[in-house]
């Protein structure tokens, strides 16, 4: 899995970089309008992440490029909060998601995750780890095929620890990934940990391992233990 | 302009209170001056009248008869002892002179009398002949006054029409008035030059504000993806892992504190202005777990209700109304939402003294310490403000109101 990281600022680039590349893909990087048009055209990338106000060009000019050349890349825009505008631009011009700055690097994990699971298996897949089995086109969950019924919150909170496994993901993430962050205004995170609790219980009870650790004062990982 | 002569107008009355003052004071003393002239003509004609009786008393050593001679009449009568060398009396339409004279040794009073009849008409043609022009001029003087005005005035009133239709984020549509008047002139100039410098001065700060959000977030992101990188170091030890947890939910917090910032600044730079019926019921609806999440207990009752207002700040207004209402709840408290056509109000239990209203609104005004920056409900006024809305708070044992009307 390829993909291209757009990014002017050095300390932001390193760490998508390093996170990305934990999971299995080969980060390349352009810091400048002229390096990231020059990599679009000599290779192909399953996903690029495109921040949008970049030295030397406007991000979006180089999405207008990659769609007036037909590309299939899937394309993440990144852009500074509170930018209505380039969202709705960006999106109409053909790009598959948006994310704000700043961001979590799980939230990155997970937004990339999907794009590249609809672009690789033409919208219809499967997220799978040992004998959990995820369908996020139809929405459903299996254990050893028989099927759990999830809320919207355990459902939600199951898709992003499957797309960032073995990976410690704090409570400010998921807080911020289930209610978006206007809400983590309450720097209360019990609630997180009901929607866990009750998620973990009803994949125990399915039969599935116990995957879902917690890490002890900041959060949570999905691993095998 | 719906009164294009207010400046005129109070100008003109002005000028011509105090013309017509003048004028009558003008002819009054011209009356007088002319009277005066035409008396002392009628009392020469009289010496002269006099003269010539003395002169017929030296040749015939007697008086000429009695006499009434078209406006002239002559009357005399024996009067022993009467000496007067000349003296003149005013009767209603009559000037007279009287005067003593010997005739044969003896005294005689003479009265000469000219009727004034053909001086006062004479006075009184003069007078209208006078005032008649006087009122012309008036008139005249009136309306040449108005035109010029109007005409003068002209390029100021286009500028102030100018300057009315003015907006700072708006483009600059018309001029000012060009005119030849120099101080009208300089005036539409140095107004076009400074409304010139105030969009450069508001564009600028706007993209000051963009430029400090970005350069802002730019580090905020750096740190918050340090942090989550950090955290998967397979060498952190329980205690380090705690500590990147509270420095995230710090750097969260000045992230947010950020928004909020930059949320106040774009509301009022009117970047919100475009309005559109908004249904409030899904967004609150959406709220409800959430604050079920903070073990709180919540009812909302809600009837359909449409708010004319921004789709981006309704939703600000509903996520800081709701989060106010659950950062500032006790432990098992209540929230209680309802919504009407027009009313949206939020109740929450909490602390049991009434917040200081006038300070409820401010930024940065934190009446009990709460994670929150104390900019939630300056948002929430902004937002109501700007959409025409309005905000009120109320407290009743140990509860909380914040009504919105809209």
């Amino acid at each position: 899995m390829k993909l291209l990281i757009v990014e002017d600022e050095p300390g932001l680039l390193d760490s998508m970089t390093a996170y990305l590349s934990l999971e299995d893909y080969t980060c390349e990087s352009a810091m400048t309008y002229a390096e990231a048009l020059e990599k679009i055209d000599l290779y192909a990338y399953d996903c690029i992440l495109l921040d949008i106000m970049l030295p030397g060009g406007d991000g979006l000019a180089l999405l207008r490029e990659l769609k007036t050349n037909r590309k299939t890349e899937g394309v993440l825009i990144i852009s500074a909060k509170n930018k209505l505008e380039d969202k709705i631009t960006g999106l109409q011009m053909g790009a598959d998601d948006y994310l704000a700055k700043p961001f979590h690097l799980p939230e990155l994990g997970a937004r990339v995750a999907a794009i590249i699971r609809r672009k690789q298996f033409g919208g219809n897949n499967l997220l799978e780890y040992q004998e959990i089995q995820v369908d996020t086109q139809g929405r459903t969950v299996k254990v050893s095929g028989t099927p759990v019924t999830l809320t919207k919150k355990e459902y939600a909170l199951l898709v992003y620890l499957l797309s960032n496994r073995n990976k410690v993901i704090s409570k400010s993430a998921l807080a911020e990934h289930l209610w978006g962050d206007n809400m983590d205004m309450v720097d209360n995170y019990d609630f997180i940990y009901t929607h866990v609790k009750n998620l973990r219980k009803k994949l125990l009870d399915a039969g599935a391992g116990d995957y879902l650790q917690s890490v002890y004062g900041v959060g949570y990982k999905w691993t095998t233990p | 302009m719906d009164d294009p002569m207010k400046l005129a107008a109070t100008y003109q009355r002005f000028y011509f209170a105090l013309l017509a003052v003048l004028l009558v004071l003008g002819c009054l003393a011209y009356y007088l001056t002319i009277r005066y002239v035409l008396i002392h003509q009628v009392d020469n004609d009289l010496r002269i009248e006099q003269q010539e009786i003395q002169d017929f008393v030296r040749l015939h050593d007697s008086l000429p008869a009695p006499s009434r001679y078209r406006d002239q009449r002559l009357e005399w009568a024996p009067r022993p002892g009467y000496r007067e060398r000349r003296h003149f009396v005013d009767d209603d339409d009559d000037r007279s002179i009287q005067f003593s004279i010997q005739v044969k040794g003896e005294d005689y009073a003479v009265t000469i009398s000219k009727s004034l009849e053909e001086t006062e008409d004479l006075l009184w043609i003069i007078l209208w002949v006078t005032a008649g022009s006087i009122g012309v001029l008036l008139v005249g003087l009136f309306l040449g006054n108005r035109l010029l005005l109007r005409r003068i005035w002209q390029p100021f009133y286009q500028t102030l029409d100018y300057l009315h239709r003015f907006s700072l984020s708006g483009p600059r549509n018309g001029g000012t008035g060009t005119s030849n008047i120099d101080e009208f002139a300089l005036l539409g100039r140095s107004v076009e030059d400074m409304t010139a410098k105030m969009q450069r001065d508001y564009m600028a700060l706007q993209q000051f504000t963009d430029h400090a959000a970005h350069e802002m977030q730019t580090p905020l992101a750096v740190i918050k993806g340090k942090l989550d990188l950090m955290m998967q170091e397979p060498g952190s030890g329980p205690r380090q892992l705690e500590q990147m947890q509270q420095l995230l939910q710090s750097v969260n917090r000045l992230s947010r504190l950020n928004q909020s910032l930059l949320l106040l600044t774009r509301i009022e730079n009117r970047q919100f202005i475009e309005k559109e019926p908004v249904a409030l019921e899904p967004l609150l609806a959406e709220k409800q777990d959430w604050i079920r999440e903070h073990r709180l207990e919540v009812t909302m009752d809600m009837e359909p209700g449409m708010a004319n207002i921004h789709p981006f700040l309704a939703e600000s207004l509903v996520n800081n109304l709701v989060g106010n209402a659950v950062r500032h709840n006790i432990p098992g408290g209540k929230v209680l939402v309802t919504l009407r056509p027009g009313l949206l109000s939020i109740r929450n239990t909490g602390r049991a003294e009434p917040l200081d209203p006038a300070r409820l609104f401010q930024r940065f005004q934190k009446q009990h310490p709460s994670e929150g920056a104390g900019l939630g409900l300056a948002i929430v006024k902004e937002i109501a403000d700007i959409s025409g809305m309005e905000v009120r708070y109320g407290y009743e044992a140990g509860t909380h109101t914040f009504t919105v009307t809209f």
